[in-house]
């Protein structure tokens, strides 16, 4: 009886000391399932933005910061043993985010590791560039800016100076010639060597301009673009002008015919030609000499040009660089009837003209008694203004205002003549 | 008495073998620390030429005689041991020096020849120490004087003229890469040999050109000087 007593107590006690051990020694299938599938991932940005593009390869120069950032699924709070960042296989990190920089040129793996909870290791793999773009020198060129009596029948050869910081990347070089003011390049390529050849000729007495741009194998690219140019010569003796017109028209809508002349020193022309505003204008050949050029704008004579002098030796091409003809004249405003006092009508007329191109109608006011009207018309030089009140028992002032292309402003004032008296205009 | 005699003379024999064992013992090799230290550690081969000394790397200018000359260390076995040089593990030379004349240079097929690749140090003891080398055969660049504008030029134009620089480098058995120097300004100008160039002031410019190779052998003129002189200037 005391026997099977005390084996029922131990039966009892053995069951407590299950009980009060847990459950942590029973294999719990949820939770395995739940370690099983973690996963972790990686990436870099460039803010913590959420809605900013995640990368998982990513170019930066040294100096520059980015965020790399990692992801536990289904959730950080997994239990876990550890976790860290590292690059190269060095340490790097140990938080889940961090923001930090990589100066050391080259390519970098960058890892994150997570050690589970059972000491598992999951990892993922970032691939971080950094790197320097080019330099290019934009001041020490062959040939200089400028360069003049480029042989067109030679080759020519064109260097510069570029420096990769890194010692690590290729660079190449978009190169270009085109003739001045000309869309299509003779030449577009891309160089490995910080040198070029051009065999193919030059048009005499042309400008030509040439280009280029340094980019490393990973597209950066330098800062700075050489932009260089270089004038072709004729034959000898015959020198030529480069010239661009363009005139105050604030607009620059509006495409003027212009007509230019050369004179010798004689005072005689030697050259007469059209050319468009803003177009450039290469005049000759010209032989050794000193010249004077006029300009005028066809049809629109408020344009004038100070006459300019140039003298021409050793065979060049002259840029004359970019010349302005000035219109300093204002609109002109006169009434249809060459009368300053009105009579009052249904509509006034006024024929508001100016000569250094065509006025828009919203740059032309109209105001009666320091009131604005905008119910006026304007086409073909007529202004249109119609009257509301027909019966006048006073003067009345109109006055009229007119902005022209180049900013020049008139403002002329006109009077309506009373065609009533108060005391009618009382009575009614 | 007899037996006392008898024991003075075992005395003396015994302390004569004694003599005689320590002697012995003195005479024996018996290997220590110091004949350790006595051993070739080892060998190096420098190359000789005009009497200058290059180590590593051995170059080897091939317009000019050279040797190859093995160095053991410690200094003192050099006269004791025996040098072989080899070509392709074929023993072409004994002595410390090897001599390399301009015709050993002509072709890769007399370097590959006669130039060694290799020494093999052997001492009295037949302790043998070898290491493996590569000599290398290099015509450096040559620029040639006759480059324009010659020392103290006098040039007629304006900043816009151009100026034509130009000179001839070659290399017999490289490519060429050319700097080109005008008033301090480097410009990599590549296997181009000559350029247009614009932009001086009147005044005194200098110029020069620096040809140099893939094994970083270079060769130069001597700084020249030239003088613009402003001329021709349109208005």
């Amino acid at each position: 009886m005391f026997i099977t007593f005390l084996h029922k107590i131990s039966l009892f006690a053995i069951a407590i000391i299950f009980v009060a051990c847990g459950d942590s020694y029973l294999y719990d299938e949820d939770k395995n399932k739940e370690n099983s599938n973690v996963e972790v991932a990686a990436y870099m940005l460039t803010s913590l933005d959420s809605a900013d593009v995640k990368f998982k390869e990513f170019l930066i120069v040294p100096g520059d910061s980015i965020i790399f950032t990692s992801k536990v699924f289904p959730f950080k709070a997994i239990s876990n043993n550890r976790y860290f960042w590292t690059i190269d296989g060095n340490d790097f990190a140990n938080e889940y985010t961090f923001k930090n920089t990589v100066n050391e040129p080259g390519a970098h793996t960058v890892a994150f590791v997570f050690v589970d909870y059972f000491g598992d290791t999951l990892s993922d793999t970032l691939h971080l560039t950094v790197a320097t773009p080019p330099l290019l020198d934009c001041t020490n060129f062959i040939p200089a800016i400028g360069t003049q009596n480029i042989n067109p029948y030679e080759f020519m050869n064109f260097a510069w100076n570029a420096y990769e910081p890194d010692s690590m990347w290729n660079v190449n070089y978009k190169f270009y010639i085109a003739e001045f003011g000309a869309t299509k390049h003779l030449i577009d390529t891309v160089l490995t060597q910080a040198h070029f050849t051009y065999i193919a000729g030059f048009k005499p007495l042309k400008k030509y301009e040439w280009s280029v741009n340094a980019c490393n194998e990973l597209g950066q690219c330098a800062k700075n673009i050489l932009n260089g140019n270089f004038f072709v010569k004729g034959a000898v003796g015959e020198n030529a002008i480069m010239v661009k017109f363009r005139t105050t028209d604030l607009s620059n809508a509006a495409l003027y015919k212009l007509n230019i002349f050369v004179f010798d020193e004689n005072d005689s022309v030697i050259v007469a030609t059209f050319t468009n505003s803003s177009e450039n204008i290469t005049i000759g050949p010209l032989p050794n000499g000193n010249y004077k050029i006029k300009a005028n704008v066809l049809d629109y004579n408020d344009f004038s040009f100070n006459d300019l002098l140039f003298e021409l030796k050793g065979d060049v091409v002259l840029d004359l660089g970019e010349q302005t003809l000035v219109d300093s004249l204002a609109p002109i405003i006169i009434s249809e009837l060459l009368q300053d006092t009105l009579n009052v009508l249904d509509t006034l007329k006024f024929l508001v003209r100016d000569g250094g191109g065509k006025i828009v109608a919203n740059k032309i006011s109209v105001q009666l008694d320091n009131l604005s009207i905008i119910d006026f018309k304007y086409e073909n030089d007529t202004l249109k203004v119609p009257l509301k009140d027909k019966i006048l028992w006073s003067y009345k002032i109109i006055t009229v205002s007119a902005l022209d292309l180049s900013g020049n402003k008139s403002s002329k004032n006109f009077y309506l003549k009373p065609n009533s008296t108060l005391a009618e205009v009382s009575s009614d | 008495m007899i037996f006392f005699n008898w024991h003075i003379v075992n005395i003396f024999n015994v302390a004569f073998l004694t003599i005689a064992a320590c002697a012995l013992c003195a005479c024996f090799k018996i290997p220590s620390e110091n004949d350790e230290n006595d051993k070739i550690e080892y060998v190096s081969v420098i190359v000789n030429q005009q009497g200058k000394v290059f180590s590593e790397p051995l170059k080897i200018n091939a317009n000019y005689s050279a040797s190859l000359v093995a160095k053991v260390y410690p200094d003192v076995h050099k006269n004791n041991v025996k040098y072989f040089w080899y070509v392709n593990d074929y023993v072409i030379d004994s002595g410390n020096v090897y001599n390399i004349s301009q015709d050993m240079m002509l072709s890769d097929f007399t370097r590959d020849s006669f130039i060694p690749d290799k020494i093999v140090v052997i001492d009295n003891e037949k302790n043998e120490l070898q290491i493996s080398f590569k000599a290398i055969v290099n015509f450096p660049p040559v620029i040639s004087k006759n480059a324009i504008p010659n020392n103290g030029d006098t040039l007629y134009g304006n900043q816009n003229t151009p100026f034509e620089f130009s000179w001839e480098s070659s290399d017999k058995n490289d490519v060429v890469e050319n700097f080109l120097i005008i008033d301090s300004v480097t410009y990599s100008v590549g296997n181009l040999n000559s350029v247009k160039q614009s932009g001086f002031s009147p005044g005194v410019h200098t110029f020069n050109v620096i040809a140099k190779d893939s094994f970083g052998d270079i060769d130069s003129l001597k700084t020249r000087t030239f003088y613009i002189v402003s001329s021709l200037r349109g208005k």
